[in-house]
This record gives structure tokens, C-alpha cells and sequence, in this order.
């Protein structure tokens, strides 16, 4: 009886079913020849390729070193696309910003125990015959101005992350600001040029008036203007969310101005660069040996440790010059 | 130590930095050497010397703000001393005089030397002193003093390599990339591959004309020849200091191509000259640093590495700025516009809009008037507590 049932469904599916020939044969509509573009559609349809033809990826990609504050362009190197142009990977990205916040939690949040509390351990009150429920002593979790239990001790909060993945991460968000065009590598040197009639007051005291020899208010009022001309002019200030400068130490009259003008940007040694400040603010300025620095400390994923006929991989070329020195 | 600055290059230095070539008034802050020789740089390469090293042979080259101060030779003495009285920076009539060292060239103007106004009691007028500061005008204070553009120099405005207003006209955009174009296969033909990295001359009027006269013919396999006055225009490029700082020099750099002469010029030029091929990373460096020096646009490189033609370039360099709002892209597409039911607002339809357009708004208002209610807002006025009620709430 079953068997018949099925049979019948089956049968009845098959009369009914998606499958079924009948549906092929539909006429269809036919669609206006208005042609639309859509924010999904791919704006070329050249993404596939022929299995005959060879596959070619790209290994290099150009880097142009500018002068600074001129932008003049002054040389072209070639880079490995392992350094500048590897593929966004926001996770990886999002992994080494927390392993940075992690480490750079300072975990002395510290809560005293019954044990640490001030006070005598003496039982308050007998424990019988007063009519009042039974205590130990003042410092009880449970009373007020007693320990705390489970409070916060100071630790470590730091997480792992593998060297790999994060030298990684360096890379990621090197590549990303290069793909957006917001990397932007200047000549070895960087320092912002003040006004030499600027220096020179300075130079002569002119800038402190009587009673206000600790007052910086002239000088800064002067640095914070200069600095908002020079950052409009370039395009970088704080209507084009700010600049971070990298340089190899500290430059006292870049790094002074940009303490004064926080507003239009941020320098930062290399020593205290991290991921997350890469991805933060408008851009990057970064010199030219900073960023080769920065690269080469972070490429354990492309070196390799193992020596093979007395050579090892050091994996691919920091920057190879093209035009100019 | 709160700050330090570099104070300037002793003049030993100034010999041998390497300016910009590009022209400008000397106190402008780009003309200066862009980079400081003062600054030892970090070596990368050795590890045993990671901390800056201040150099030997220039002293008294960064210095404490805090030190000036404790100078031997007081540069305050020229001040009158404070004496409780009521004090106020007044801009002196010539900033030069008060200056300790004369010779500091300035078109900036510090405040002048602090005054003292003379006591109520030394002065015979009918004044009688305020005995409470309320309502009073606050006067002095040097917070805002370089925010006067009376104070302030424009020498000081910032003058890079490329042009300050970009240029956004189609037709000039094209124009200067053809002279780019030239220029660099010019001097990549007379001076050699190694020149095209080098700073060229911003040229005036007639280096733009006869770069763009300049016939390009572009054969079968690629090749580019130039038809015409090529060593005059690897000449213009270069450049002349006696001329630098001549005002008929200046004038002719300012000079901008009409956008008339421009679509002229285009019409023209043969279109084969935008097949010419930039593979060569030099050529390219060269004409986008041109592009770049006589159009302001900054093209980036990520953008750079798929322009391996002049129309490729073209295709990057000449292209409207993105629109910020939807509102534009949509007015820019012009594809919604043309559609009968369809109507594009540029911000949201309130309302008071919707009331608007069937003519009501007017009435409502008057209404609102008569009843001296609020026309937009509650006006302070809560919701119906019956509303409240109905929902069961207390």
C-alpha cells in the first residue's frame, strides 16, 4: 500500500517538479534594453581568463619618493607586492590592533580582600543571644566597607599572536594605505621648515614679553597658523582627517609644531609605531629608511630560516631604485 | 624641557643645500633647503647607534626655550619693567626699531613693546574707575595675535611643486599632458634616459606653444618621433638663473591655456598620439612629475601601475572629483532625472515640504498663529496623556 503511495507522490512530483521540461519551454519576458549600472556590478568584465593564457601576477609595484613640504617628486623605487600591495585582510588587521590594546593595558587595577582590608579580625558580636544574625569579623565581603571578593588584582592582560601573522598585519595596512594612496614617502630627513625671521625672533627673545618669559603663547600662536596654512596647502589637515608622520627619531621642529597643532596631524618615532596607528588619521608620511625599517622588521613570513647550500633566503628586495637615486 | 627648535642654518650651510629650483620669494618656507643638515639622522644599519647624535662642529644649534632666558646679554632690557599698572602689547610702528638685532629681516609683525597705560589719578579727565570687572571689554592678551592678517606675512603661505588651484578643465588637463608628453620624449631623445628624473622649469607662455606645435608621429611598432623644435624645448625646461627672479619671468608663469584654445589644440592633434605607450617606469616618472608640476594633481602610484598608455593616463587624470552626496551622483548620472515618475530631491522630503507642495503650508500656519501655538516643535507642550492612558501605562 505504501509502496503505491509513493509511487503516486513520485510520479505526481515529477508532473509538478521544478525540473520539469515544460518550464524551460516558458517564453520570457523580454527585458528593456535600458542598461543599468549597479554598485555590485564589477566595472569590468574582464576578471576571467583564458586557461591558455599564462598567468602573470604581478610582483612589483612603483613607489615614488616625494621632498617634503614640497611634494616634489624626486625618485621612483620598485617594491615587491609582498611589501606594498598584498591583499586587505581586515581580520588580520583586526587581530593585531587587539593583540596591541591587550599589551598596552596597564592591568594595576587592584582590589583589597578581606584579607588586606585595615581593621582588627575580632568577631564582631557573640554568636549567640543577641537576636541579630551571626558575624565574623568587620572586613566580611558581605558588610559594608568589608573586602571584595572576586575583585580586580593587577595582571598582565596581554594576548599571543603568532610573529607571522602579525609582521603580516604590518604589511596588511602598508598595503591598504598604498592601494587608497594614502602612503605617501618623502625623502630621508623630514623636518618642517619654519620661517627663518620666525627662528630668529625666537632666537633674540623677541617672542617673551616682561613677566611672561615662561609663556609660550606668541610662539605657538605662530606655529599652530603656520602649520594650518602648510597642512591646507598640502591637503592634509584636519579638514582631510589629519596626517601622522613617521620619521627614524625625533625632529624637534616637526614633532614641537605638530604637539602645538594637534589639530591638523600627529608625528610619531618609528619606535612608536604600531598597526593601529597606521590605520588611524587621513595618512601616512613616513620617510623613505623609516618605512624600509619598518618592513624589514616585519617580514618574518618571507624569510626564511633554513640555509640551503650556505644561502638563506632573505627574503624579497626592500625597494629597488628605478629613477633618480 | 617642554619644546625644542632648530634655530637657523648657520650660513657655512647654506652653500651646499639643495634647494628647490623651483623660483620663489626667498622668505617663503618652501624655497628654503628642505632639508635640515643640522639633523644627524638615525643609522639604520648599525644597531649599536640607535639614539641621535647631536653633531659636534655645530653648537647652540637646538636650545631650550626655557635657556633663552639666562642669556648674559638680556634680550628683555629693552621692556620696561612691570609695575602693577594696566599692561598691553601694542603693535609698534616700525617692528624693526624694537628689534635686539637689527639686521633680522621680517615681514612679520611681533607685538611691540609692553606699555603701560598712566593712572587714573596721573590723568585730568572726568574718568571714574569701574568697581566691578562686570560687563567690562576684555583688552590684550597675545593668544590670537598671528591670527591678524596685519600680523602676518604672506610669504609665509605655503608654495609647493605643483600648481596651488588645480586644474579641472578637460580640455587644458589633455593639453598639459600632451606637453608633459613631449617634453619628456625631448629630453629622453637629446639628453638621455638619465636626465628624465630631473626638475624642470615651469616655462611661460611660449614654451607651452611650442610644446604643443610639436607634430608627434607614432609608427607601427610603437615608436614616437618628434616633428619639431625639440632641442628649443629641452632648453625651455631648463633652468636660467639670471631670469628667476625678473618680474617678466614671473608673469609669464602665471599664464594659464584658455580652455577655448585648449579644445582648439585637441581638435587638432591626431588621436593616435595617445596610444604612445608609458611602460618605461622613466618616461611615466617623468610625465606624471610634469603633470603633476603644471596641473596640482597628485595621481598616486597604486593608480599609476595599470596607465601604461597615454589614454590610460588620460583616463585617471581627467576625471570629475567623486561627488560627496547621493543627490550628485544621481544628478550626474542624469539616468533618474529623464524618468517620468521620478523625482530627485536633495535631501529628505519633510512634512513641512509635503504640505508645501500641495499649497497647505500657509494655512497651517495661520491656523497655528491664531491659536498662538508653536508652528515647529511641541513647543514645550507634552504628548496626550490620554495617549498614555490608552496604552495601559499610569
Amino acid at each position: 500500500m505504501a509502496g503505491t503511495g509513493v509511487k503516486g507522490l513520485t510520479e505526481a512530483m515529477k508532473v509538478l517538479g521544478l525540473s520539469s521540461q515544460s518550464c524551460r519551454t516558458l517564453p520570457t519576458r523580454a527585458l528593456p534594453s535600458i542598461t543599468r549600472t549597479m554598485a555590485t556590478t564589477p566595472p569590468s568584465p574582464s576578471i576571467t581568463r583564458s586557461s591558455s593564457d599564462p598567468w602573470t601576477p604581478l610582483t612589483s609595484v612603483p613607489l615614488t619618493i616625494y621632498a617634503f613640504p614640497s611634494l616634489e617628486p624626486r625618485s621612483l623605487e620598485s617594491w615587491s607586492t609582498k611589501h606594498l600591495h598584498l591583499p586587505l585582510r581586515r581580520d588580520i588587521l583586526h587581530q593585531a590592533v587587539i593583540f596591541e590594546g591587550d599589551a598596552a593595558r596597564q592591568g594595576t587595577a587592584s582590589a583589597k580582600t578581606r584579607y588586606e582590608v585595615h581593621g582588627s579580625h575580632r568577631k564582631l558580636y557573640r554568636q549567640k543571644g543577641t537576636g541579630r544574625a551571626r558575624v565574623g569579623d568587620k572586613q566580611s565581603p558581605l558588610r559594608r566597607g568589608g573586602g571584595k571578593t572576586f575583585g580586580p588584582r593587577p595582571r598582565d592582560f596581554a594576548t599571543g599572536l603568532n610573529r607571522k601573522v602579525y609582521d603580516l598585519a604590518w604589511r596588511t595596512a602598508l598595503s591598504y594605505r598604498y592601494r587608497r594612496g594614502e602612503l605617501v614617502v618623502t625623502e630621508d630627513g623630514m623636518e618642517l621648515p619654519l620661517p627663518d625671521e620666525f627662528l630668529a625672533l625666537v632666537e633674540a627673545g623677541r617672542l617673551r614679553g616682561v613677566g611672561m618669559e615662561e609663556s609660550t603663547e606668541l610662539e605657538d600662536g605662530f606655529v599652530r597658523r603656520y602649520m594650518r596654512g602648510l597642512m591646507k596647502g598640502l591637503g592634509w589637515g584636519a579638514e582631510n582627517g589629519r596626517t601622522t608622520f613617521v620619521t627614524g627619531d625625533r625632529r624637534a621642529n616637526l614633532f614641537t609644531s605638530l604637539e602645538v597643532a594637534g589639530e591638523e596631524g600627529r608625528a610619531l618615532e618609528l619606535e612608536d609605531v604600531d598597526v593601529k596607528d597606521l590605520l588611524e588619521t587621513g595618512r601616512i608620511v613616513i620617510e623613505k629608511q623609516a618605512l624600509r625599517e619598518m618592513i624589514k622588521r616585519h617580514q618574518s613570513d618571507l624569510v626564511s630560516n633554513v640555509v640551503v647550500n650556505g644561502v638563506r633566503y632573505r627574503g624579497p628586495e626592500l625597494g629597488s631604485p628605478v629613477v633618480g637615486a | 624641557m617642554r619644546r625644542i627648535i632648530h634655530l637657523r642654518r648657520s650660513s657655512r650651510l647654506l652653500g651646499d643645500c639643495s634647494c628647490s629650483t623651483r623660483p620663489s620669494v626667498s622668505s617663503a618656507p618652501t624655497s628654503r633647503c628642505l632639508v635640515q643638515h643640522q639633523h644627524q639622522h638615525r643609522d639604520f644599519s648599525s644597531p649599536a647607534s640607535r639614539r641621535p647624535q647631536v653633531p659636534a662642529q655645530t653648537p647652540n644649534i637646538s636650545r631650550s626655550y626655557a635657556q633663552l632666558h639666562l642669556k648674559p646679554k638680556n634680550p628683555l632690557a629693552n621692556y620696561e619693567p612691570r609695575n602693577g599698572q594696566v599692561e598691553e602689547y601694542l603693535p609698534e610702528e616700525d617692528p624693526d626699531a624694537d628689534l635686539v638685532d637689527a639686521d633680522i629681516p621680517t615681514e612679520i609683525k611681533p607685538p611691540g613693546r609692553l606699555r603701560s597705560a598712566p593712572r587714573p589719578d596721573d590723568v585730568e579727565t572726568d574718568y571714574t574707575p569701574a568697581l566691578t570687572a562686570e560687563g567690562l571689554e576684555e583688552v590684550g592678551g597675545v593668544a590670537d595675535w598671528w591670527e591678524d592678517d596685519n600680523h602676518w606675512s604672506p610669504s609665509l603661505e605655503y608654495v609647493g611643486f605643483g600648481r596651488r588651484d588645480k586644474i579641472t578643465d578637460h580640455a587644458v588637463l589633455e593639453a598639459l599632458t600632451r606637453r608633459a608628453v613631449v617634453e619628456a620624449l625631448a629630453v629622453r631623445e637629446v639628453e638621455g634616459e638619465a636626465a628624465l628624473g630631473g626638475t624642470w622649469q615651469e616655462g611661460g607662455r611660449e614654451a607651452l606653444l611650442r610644446a604643443l606645435e610639436v607634430n608627434l608621429v607614432v609608427g607601427e611598432d610603437g615608436f614616437v618621433a618628434l616633428d619639431g623644435k625639440v632641442t628649443s624645448i629641452v632648453e625651455d625646461l631648463k633652468s636660467r638663473p639670471e631670469a628667476a627672479d625678473s618680474e617678466q619671468q614671473q608673469g609669464q608663469e602665471d599664464f594659464v591655456l584658455p580652455a577655448q584654445q585648449a579644445t582648439e589644440f585637441r581638435k587638432s592633434w591626431d588621436k593616435s598620439w595617445k596610444t604612445i605607450s608609458l611602460e618605461d617606469p622613466r618616461l611615466k616618472f617623468a610625465v606624471n612629475k610634469r603633470v603633476q608640476q603644471l596641473t596640482g594633481h597628485i595621481i598616486p602610484d597604486h593608480k599609476l601601475l595599470t596607465a601604461n598608455t597615454v589614454a590610460a593616463y588620460l583616463s585617471i587624470l581627467v576625471k570629475p572629483p567623486p561627488a560627496k552626496k547621493l543627490a550628485e551622483v544621481i544628478a550626474q548620472k542624469r539616468e533618474l532625472l529623464s524618468l517620468p515618475n521620478v523625482t530627485v530631491y536633495p535631501r529628505r522630503v519633510t512634512p513641512i515640504d509635503k504640505e508645501k507642495m500641495v499649497g497647505r503650508w500657509k494655512v497651517i500656519v495661520n491656523e497655528l498663529d491664531k491659536r498662538d501655538l508653536p508652528i515647529v516643535g511641541t513647543g514645550g507642550y507634552s504628548k496626550e496623556p490620554e495617549r498614555k492612558w490608552a496604552m495601559g501605562k499610569a
